[in-house]
């Protein structure tokens, strides 16, 4: 046996529960392979002796009992506090359990958070889906093409033409007129606004799918997803309408322009 | 899972009110034992104990009586014992920083000695040192109270039986008696 196969025994001693070992020790001494290294190996010993002392010291651990009222007082408590689910009878009817006179009732704490947790959850879900839809996007594709778009039966009244936002290296450049850039930047952020809304649109769509395909003809029924899409779509139209009309006018206004 | 525990299960989920303090009775030992060599300290051991208890007794419904009650109890009692460690810890911080040389009894048997040693060690290693030595449990059992392989417990056991015992050591406490036998 050498230290690491004394280690090892020491270890395994632990494989068995406590009450069984206590007399454990000695049993081991009894192997005279553990009694030989022992006597010639003193960091061992020291070791042995450490764990003995350890032994006893367990065996001299002793804790007091809890209070004598402990089951009163646990008996007391659940009946003062306000049940989670329906009291046992017995401790509802018991003495402590009545308020007293002069007391006021606890104020119920209500969790909205709980409450909305659905509808949350989905909302965060679809940003989230929106969100990696656009980082996957090569946001220079055109959205439309708008030759194809202006054959569309029903062709939206104005068209907006994603442009590459100008580079810096552009900006740089001093025979490009300001106006011309911000014009240029305006419409392809604008383009990457459309896209945006494009994709969580189609988002939102496939979380909610519409019940049936709605007819052309016939106005959107008022709850169904469709409906609430273009409610939201004309809600921000005429944001989208003052976005433009103020970068017309911070344009006509421009020193440029006026020269 | 004895008759007895059943029976007494029956009557605190019937709201028999006998039972309920026959239920406390039989295992506050269990629970106030684990929480006092947990914690150290009386009063705290003995608002987790009721803590314990008045958790114990609003889930008994859901408690699997296939199961033996002692080790669930012991379960509850271990994460309420941790909470309030982690809880204290936050508050004696600065409590501690202002004063790390704390005077500490010179006169004491092996048994408070050991008390001394234990509040040395890490949380998990007293947890495991307690249910094992206090609570007499098997390596599997404390592996399920704490939720940590059987593998993880055992050395922990081991490390907190060194650090347990080089403690003792260094306050110079010696063994009752010497080992003959090795003489």
């Amino acid at each position: 046996m050498n230290c690491n196969d004394f280690e090892a025994r020491l270890e395994s001693m632990l494989e068995q529960p406590w009450a069984p070992r206590q007399n454990a020790n000695a049993r081991h001494l009894e192997d005279p392979e553990l009694r030989s290294h022992l006597a010639g190996c003193p960091a061992c010993h020291e070791l042995w002796e450490a764990n003995r002392l350890l032994d006893e010291a367990v065996t001299a651990w002793r804790v007091a009992p809890p209070s004598v009222e402990m089951a009163d007082r646990i008996l007391f408590a659940l009946a003062q506090e306000p049940p989670a689910v329906p009291l046992p009878k017995a401790v509802a009817a018991h003495p402590v359990a009545q308020p007293a006179k002069n007391s006021t009732p606890a104020t119920p704490v209500r969790r909205h958070g709980r409450r909305h947790a659905a509808p949350i959850t989905l909302a965060v879900a679809m940003s989230g889906l929106a969100a990696l839809v656009l980082l996957s996007v090569d946001w220079r594709e055109p959205v439309a093409d708008p030759a194809a778009v202006a054959n569309l039966p029903n062709p939206p009244a104005s068209v907006v033409v994603p442009v590459e936002p100008p580079s810096l290296k552009a900006l740089a450049e001093p025979d490009v007129p300001v106006e011309e850039l911000v014009r240029s930047a305006g419409s392809a952020y604008l383009a990457l606004a459309q896209r945006a809304a494009n994709v969580f649109e189609d988002a939102t769509t496939g979380v909610i799918p519409a019940p049936t395909i709605p007819d052309p003809q016939q106005p959107l029924p008022e709850k169904s997803a469709p409906a609430w899409l273009q409610k939201v779509g004309d809600g921000l139209t005429p944001w989208q309408n003052r976005l433009g009309n103020t970068l017309d006018q911070w344009l006509d206004d421009s020193p440029a322009a006026k020269g | 899972m004895s008759a007895d525990d059943l029976q007494l299960v029956g009557k605190c989920l019937a709201g028999d009110a006998a039972g309920l303090r026959a239920f406390v009775e039989r295992f506050q030992n269990l629970v106030f034992g684990l929480c006092l060599r947990m914690l150290g300290h009386r009063h705290d051991a003995e608002d987790v104990t009721q803590d314990v208890f008045l958790r114990a007794i609003r889930s008994l419904h859901h408690w699997d009586g296939e199961r033996p009650l002692e080790p669930w109890l012991l379960t509850i009692a271990a994460n309420r014992c941790r909470t309030a460690l982690t809880t204290r810890k936050r508050k004696v911080r600065s409590l501690v920083a202002e004063d790390p040389a704390a005077p500490q009894p010179t006169q004491l048997d092996l048994g408070d000695e050991l008390e001394l040693a234990l509040a040395t060690l890490r949380d998990e290693y007293r947890l495991c040192f307690t249910l094992y030595y206090a609570q007499e449990l098997s390596l599997a059992e404390i592996s399920k109270i704490i939720g940590s392989p059987e593998g993880t417990i055992k050395t922990w056991l081991y490390r907190a039986r060194r650090e347990l015992a080089q403690f003792l050591r260094d306050r110079g406490v010696a063994p009752v008696m010497n080992d003959h036998e090795l003489q």
